[in-house]
């Protein structure tokens, strides 16, 4: 019962710190503290969202553009997601496999994604090729050395129980490893997810021709701030609807997380 | 009685950073016959927990053969149960789901596991916790899921390695009684390792004394306490041969 009233309170704070910044951001442009052409008010922001949900900006509307980013994102995400967590599990289990992989991962790693993008555009041109393989590259180091890590940070109990409950090796892999793993699993996919959505936006502002990260980069460079600030809301909710759609996947797919 | 299992002086070696390796057992020969009741007595570290892994297969003796049935033991066997001190439910799959995981590895149909898991879980006396999720049981509840899950292999020779270790004691001596009931019923062998002198003597029908540096067999002992237990007979725990043997098993560990 205690929990829940305090769990109340804090959607309260919440809200009450959001509606603040929100009347601070009201007051000191249309009082003119600041500069509205640095920094618009809330209602151009809002007119701006409005004009370029229906009329668009350059040729295309703000979900047109939305989509461009998105489509890449996913294809990208998608394709990391399937063999991170296959090259991850089996690096996990096999010494020999990991020994291929994993210096190879390790070396672009670090790397920002934006420092070999350059060549990719140069292999693959400005269109939407190079930009879902630096996505993929982007996300797949997440997936794969969680993943990997996961096999490993298994308990022997599982393995050893399962054995002498008559389970193959082949058996074993898909009814203990793949279940076990699942909380690294979707764990894996929501730090892929979020370098990549960053990764996209950056991309998109270095070489291309749609997209919602290059509207903000245009609209900044004719000084549209309106459009820019639309633009990065648009991104952070997109953003914030993408990570809660995993909590809920994790919820509903390892409801026993934390709990043993 | 027919010989279930034989050990044929198993010694184990463990490297170390220093120049000799720890010995873990040396020379063990053992001879277990059908409907065996053993518990292997022994303070920790004395290497039971390694003896029983070999005996399960989980682990290659550094010399010395295992045997069952005359056949050398070289892997793990479904034949040859395992209750582990934790019991490593897996908290994927519900209580029904975690008992049915040996025979659905091992290809029985639907209908077969079905009546088999109510059977078991009937045995245990879980039958109202099939659809329950593993972290919702107590402990005790998870070591009767986990005896579940192994009996249904319907092996001839049950390994527990601590099984009550991580439990409370009246939660204990439940499952003690539990283990005798089913041990009696399913006529199967058992062999348990304990460091509990009480646990021993009110379960085995022979106590083997495990000590350490190296784990050695220190000696062998018939007990028929559990069948007189089992007969109604609780309070032999009083009688003045219980208080001697426990005495002289205690005189062996404590010397050694």
């Amino acid at each position: 019962m205690k929990e829940k009233r305090f769990e109340k309170n804090h959607k309260i704070v919440t809200v009450v710190t959001v509606a603040v910044i929100l009347a601070l951001w009201f007051l000191a442009t249309n009082l003119h503290w600041i500069d509205t052409r640095i920094f618009p008010t809330p209602q151009a922001t809002w007119k701006a969202f409005v004009a370029v949900c229906s009329g668009g900006y350059k040729n295309h509307t703000l979900l047109q553009h939305l989509s461009a980013s998105m489509g890449r994102l996913f294809l990208a995400f998608g394709l990391a997601a399937v063999t991170g967590i296959i090259m991850g599990l089996v690096c996990g289990w096999s010494a020999y496999a990991r020994a291929v992989f994993e210096p190879m991962i390790e070396f672009y790693r670090p790397l920002p994604p934006l420092a070999y993008y350059t060549l990719l555009v140069l292999w693959m041109g400005i269109g939407n090729e190079s930009k879902v393989a630096l996505l993929y590259l982007a996300c797949l180091p997440p997936i794969f050395i969680t993943c990997c890590a996961g096999v490993r940070g298994i308990s022997p109990l599982y393995l050893e129980s399962a054995e002498t409950l008559g389970a193959s090796k082949r058996k074993v892999f898909v009814h203990i490893i793949l279940p076990a793993c699942l909380p690294d699993i979707i764990t894996s996919l929501r730090t892929a997810i979020g370098v990549g959505y960053s990764t996209v936006v950056a991309a998109e502002m270095v070489a291309a021709t749609s997209g919602i990260g290059w509207m903000v980069l245009d609209a900044s460079n004719y000084l549209r701030n309106d459009i820019v600030f639309a633009g990065i809301f648009v991104m952070s909710f997109t953003g914030i609807v993408i990570d809660q759609a995993l909590r809920l996947l994790e919820k509903k797919a390892v409801p026993w997380k934390g709990r043993v | 009685m027919e010989e279930i299992l034989r050990l044929k002086n198993i010694s184990m070696l463990y490297p170390t950073a220093k120049q000799e390796d720890f010995q873990a057992l040396v020379n063990i020969d053992l001879s277990v016959n059908e409907g065996d009741f053993i518990c292997v007595l022994g303070p920790s570290g004395c290497g039971k927990s390694t003896l029983l892994n070999i005996i399960a297969g989980l682990l290659k003796p550094t010399s010395g053969a295992a045997e069952m049935r005359g056949k050398p033991i070289t892997g793990t066997d479904p034949h040859r149960g395992m209750v582990f001190q934790f019991p490593a439910l897996y908290p994927w799959l519900n209580t029904r789901d975690n008992v049915a995981f040996g025979l659905k590895m091992r290809g029985v149909g639907k209908k077969m596991v079905q009546t088999e898991v109510d059977k078991y879980l009937g045995l245990v006396g879980l039958s109202e916790f099939g659809s329950s999720r593993i972290y919702e049981l107590s402990g005790g509840m998870k070591q009767r899921a986990q005896l579940a899950r192994v009996l249904i292999n319907q092996p001839d020779l049950v390994l527990m390695d601590e099984p009550f270790g991580a439990l409370d004691a009246l939660t204990r001596g439940g499952m003690q009684d539990l283990i005798r009931n089913l041990w009696m019923q399913i006529k199967n062998t058992v062999i348990l390792v304990t460091h509990d002198v009480d646990e021993a003597l009110c379960l085995a029908t022979r106590i083997v004394v495990l000590t350490s540096r190296p784990g050695h067999i220190a000696g062998e002992f018939k007990a028929e306490f559990t069948r007189r237990i089992a007969s109604g007979e609780a309070d032999c725990q009083y009688t003045s041969e219980y208080i001697a043997l426990k005495k002289e098993l205690m005189g062996i560990i404590r010397s050694a």
